[in-house]
């Protein structure tokens, strides 16, 4: 059971910081990096339904190249939006870190 | 709000985790281990064609920063080969600190001793390691967090003493017993001795107890960080000695309980002042000498003795016993 209320809870946080990110790529003009990022990190039921990189790029008009710096941006961005909803949540610094730590195997000291 | 499916939650925490890799010569190849603070990947050195080990750092704080550069930092400068060898460092675009080191193959001191069956191929490995930690203090640097789990022993014998995640720079001290300056097992060789590093910044709090149970010095588990020397290290190393012998099925000599005793007395006055001493006394008992740890007994001096002589006793003996049945044969 408590594994259970684990997950969602860490589907909440990951769901805000999705949503975060998504506003911050249309705020930005980033919504192509950001469609990348659903198409292969959000969208799939199961591994072997991803895309390829070459998929996605025909998908959006990308090359290869351009499909990893959006990925490896767009988590970049996650992982930092993670850390800031998980902030918000937390009433102090040591439940955040501990949380932080739970949900991404980090330390944010 | 997005919903997100148990397969978008997994590959997000991994991508979360997974350093991004953009703009350095190295390809992610997966995970090859978690630690509290750190993580390690194995990943491809797109340069140089050759597969390593790239450490990142979990925390972004300024302190784990500093942390994870000074391992490095401290690992260059201990060239070793009985240390990994550090290729690189640098931070990746999230601002977390790597550093790549070479990918050591083999398995955890723990898993081949259970696997080892001659207790003199364990201790000669375990002389190793003090050789390598010897050469760290030589240069100032105690490792802090010796334990079987941080000794890789490769599929040629190698031995390798990782995880220098906790290591603290001091200077470095004279022995304060009569210990040979030079790395145990090759006494008439020099040690190029590295500069002290009294000035370097010490890399914990103040009072910080880092380490692991078992095998952390009691100095150490109460926080007495600028009170630890290298008898810290001895310590762990005692008590990495007695986890060895412990996982022999047959009762380990005494002489040998006795000098794990003595490296992981809680009293750092009553250890060996030294990781070279202890090496010696592990080297003396291999060599059936007398160690220094341990006041014997008549019969097991005779033991330790016909041991140490087997051949020439057992000679000897061959030949009187010939003598005998040939002059018993001429009178008859």
């Amino acid at each position: 059971m408590e594994e259970y209320f684990h997950r969602e809870w860490v589907r909440s946080v990951f769901s805000s910081a999705v949503e975060a990110l998504r506003r911050q790529a249309a705020e930005r003009g980033r919504e192509a990096a950001f469609e990348a990022f659903r198409r292969y990190d959000l969208e799939p039921e199961d591994d072997r339904e991803r895309p390829t990189y070459a998929e996605i790029g025909r998908a959006i008009g990308q090359p290869v190249t351009q499909v990893t710096n959006y990925l490896a941006a767009m988590r970049r961005e996650f992982r930092a939006l993670v850390l800031r909803c998980l902030r918000e949540q937390c009433a102090t610094e040591r439940e955040f870190r501990a949380e932080a730590r739970a949900l991404l195997g980090v330390d944010p000291a | 709000m997005t919903w997100l499916s148990d397969a978008a939650l997994d590959r997000l925490r991994e991508a979360a985790d997974h350093p991004d890799l953009s703009g350095t010569r190295y390809e992610l190849r997966g995970v090859l281990g978690r630690g509290g603070m750190s993580t390690v990947f194995r990943a491809r050195d797109r340069a140089l064609d050759r597969e390593v080990a790239l450490k990142v750092m979990a925390a972004e704080g300024e302190g784990t920063v500093s942390r994870l550069r000074t391992e490095a930092r401290v690992l260059a400068r201990l060239e070793h080969p009985g240390l990994v060898p550090v290729h690189d460092v640098g931070t990746l675009p999230d601002g977390r600190v790597f550093y790549v080191m070479r990918l050591v193959r083999g398995r955890r001191l723990d898993a081949h001793a259970r696997e080892e069956r001659s207790l003199s191929a364990l201790l000669r490995l375990f002389e190793r390691v003090c050789e390598a930690v010897a050469f760290a203090h030589a240069q100032g640097v105690l490792h802090r967090d010796l334990k079987p789990a941080n000794v890789m022993v490769g599929p040629f014998g190698e031995v390798l003493v990782l995880d220098w995640g906790l290591a603290k720079e001091v200077a470095a001290a004279p022995a304060r017993e009569a210990a040979p300056v030079s790395p145990p097992g090759a006494r008439s060789e020099t040690v190029a001795l590295g500069s002290a590093l009294a000035d370097a910044p010490t890399r914990t709090r103040r009072g910080a107890v880092l380490g692991t149970p078992g095998f952390m010095a009691p100095e150490q588990a109460r926080g007495e960080v600028d009170a630890l020397d290298e008898r810290a290290d001895v310590y762990a190393l005692g008590a990495m000695l007695r986890f060895l012998l412990e996982t022999r099925e047959d009762d380990a000599p005494r002489a040998l309980r006795a000098v794990a005793a003595k490296a992981s007395a809680d009293d750092p006055a009553e250890r060996y002042g030294s990781v070279a001493a202890l090496a010696d006394d592990v080297s003396r008992f291999l060599s059936a000498d007398p160690v220094a740890a341990h006041r014997e007994g008549p019969l097991e001096r005779a033991g330790r003795v016909a041991s140490k002589y087997r051949v020439p006793i057992t000679l000897v003996t061959a030949y009187l016993l010939m003598r005998v049945l040939l002059a018993v044969f001429a009178r008859v």
